[in-house]
């Protein structure tokens, strides 16, 4: 074979200092370092100053540094524990891509979360879902008496009536709605203490009452009773 | 399981019983051979340097001054194929001496563009940066440089074009011109 002394159309400039450059770096070259020297170099178990000499040596010796490339391969463990096996696979950068992905995704939904929240407009007021409608509650209040004028809307089926009974510990509360003939509405119901402190919610039925004067009584089981008109 | 390495090569010392040795044997060896084979790209050369590893570690044994017993058999594996492949390189080498370069001697102590060139070869890959200087440095023909690296004729020539067009590029990054 013959030697090709490649040429690549440099310039003179080019020729002069790498033909110089290659000519410097053989007169700096020293005798080859002793193989145990090489080793606990490539060990990582040589002195600053060897591994200092090792390198400058490497830089001008073809032989040297073939040998040091070839050994790189035996510093790669091809047959690594478990551990060094995930570790590896941490490393990859499908991985890296991967969890980058991963953490974008929540942070992307959370801004377009807001936007879409800020591109909401509050013109039209919050409609239930279909088939379920809120019921009207009516504040009762004895002191306010026959005064209290509640008007549930046509279409509702049912209202809450609201009201306070200052109630005592292991007493009995009956409720009685009676219209401006005396008669029941409906027939007595046993009411159950809302929140302990007194404050009762009485489901009603819009279709047991027409428009009128009614009167909600609520009877203790000690005697006393609480009146609560209305009217609808 | 069985005992720890550590504890098996106190065994063999204290009792001078080699066959506490063959667990540390069955446990390494697969990844020994490994490295070797990595290294020198050859099955039986690969084998046979794994048995001269343990035989080594097994004769040697009173030196083993503690620590990790793995990384013990490396390092006497890391000597060993450095051993084989120097012998390969340098009786090749032996066989093709060159004659003594001339020098120019403006550039001796011309440390600033050494290490300027230095780091220009530092920056080709591997294959690359090795052609160049044992074909500019050593001053070995493409041939010997085939038979030294292993690589083909036109695997060296394709490394020896390549890398000086590199370095050419890298060389004007650099500043052009001393």
């Amino acid at each position: 074979m013959t030697n090709p002394r490649p040429r690549d159309g440099g310039d003179a400039s080019f020729e002069r200092d790498f033909g110089a450059g290659f000519d410097a770096l053989r007169r700096r070259k020293r005798d080859c370092p002793r193989a145990e020297v090489l080793a606990s170099y490539l060990g990582g178990e040589a002195s600053e100053e060897e591994s200092a000499e090792v390198r400058r040596h490497l830089a001008a010796c073809g032989v040297c540094d073939l040998l040091v490339e070839r050994m790189k391969a035996f510093e790669r463990d091809p047959h690594p524990g478990p551990g060094k096996r995930v570790l590896g696979w941490l490393r990859t950068p499908a991985f890296a891509y991967a969890l980058v992905a991963l953490l974008l995704y929540p942070a992307y939904m959370g801004t377009l979360g807001r936007r879409r929240a800020a591109e909401v407009k509050p013109a039209v007021p919050r409609q239930p879902p279909l088939g379920v409608e809120p019921a009207k509650v009516l504040e009762l209040s004895p002191e306010r008496g026959a005064k209290v004028q509640v008007s549930p809307g046509e279409r509702d089926k049912v209202f809450v009536l609201s009201f306070f009974v200052p109630v005592r510990e292991g007493v009995r509360y009956t409720a009685t709605i009676t219209g401006e003939d005396g008669k029941a509405v409906a027939a007595p119901r046993q009411l159950e203490d809302h929140d302990g402190a007194g404050n009762f919610h009485l489901v009603c039925s819009r279709d047991l009452f027409r428009p009128g004067r009614y009167v909600l009584t609520v009877t203790e089981s000690g005697g006393r009773t609480f009146s609560f008109p209305f009217s609808l | 399981m069985g005992p720890p390495d550590e504890q098996l090569v106190e065994e063999i010392k204290a009792t001078g019983e080699n066959s506490c040795f063959a667990p540390i044997f069955e446990r390494h060896r697969r990844r020994i051979l490994g490295r070797c084979r990595a290294v020198v790209h050859d099955e039986a050369a690969a084998e046979d340097l794994t048995q001269d590893t343990f035989l080594t570690a097994l004769a040697r044994i009173e030196l083993f001054r503690g620590g990790n017993v793995y990384a013990w058999l490396c390092a006497i594996a890391r000597n060993l194929c450095l051993n084989y492949l120097e012998a390969n390189i340098r009786l090749v080498v032996q066989a093709d001496l060159s004659e003594e370069p001339v020098c120019t001697p403006d550039f001796e102590h011309d440390l600033a563009w050494v290490e300027r060139l230095e780091s220009i070869l530092n920056q080709l890959s591997a294959p690359q940066r090795v052609c160049l200087k044992l074909f500019y440095v050593d001053r070995y023909t493409a041939a010997e440089v085939a038979r030294i690296t292993g690589f083909t004729g036109k695997q060296v020539k394709t490394y020896l074009q390549n890398g000086r067009r590199r370095f050419k590029i890298l060389w004007e990054k650099k500043g052009g011109p001393r």
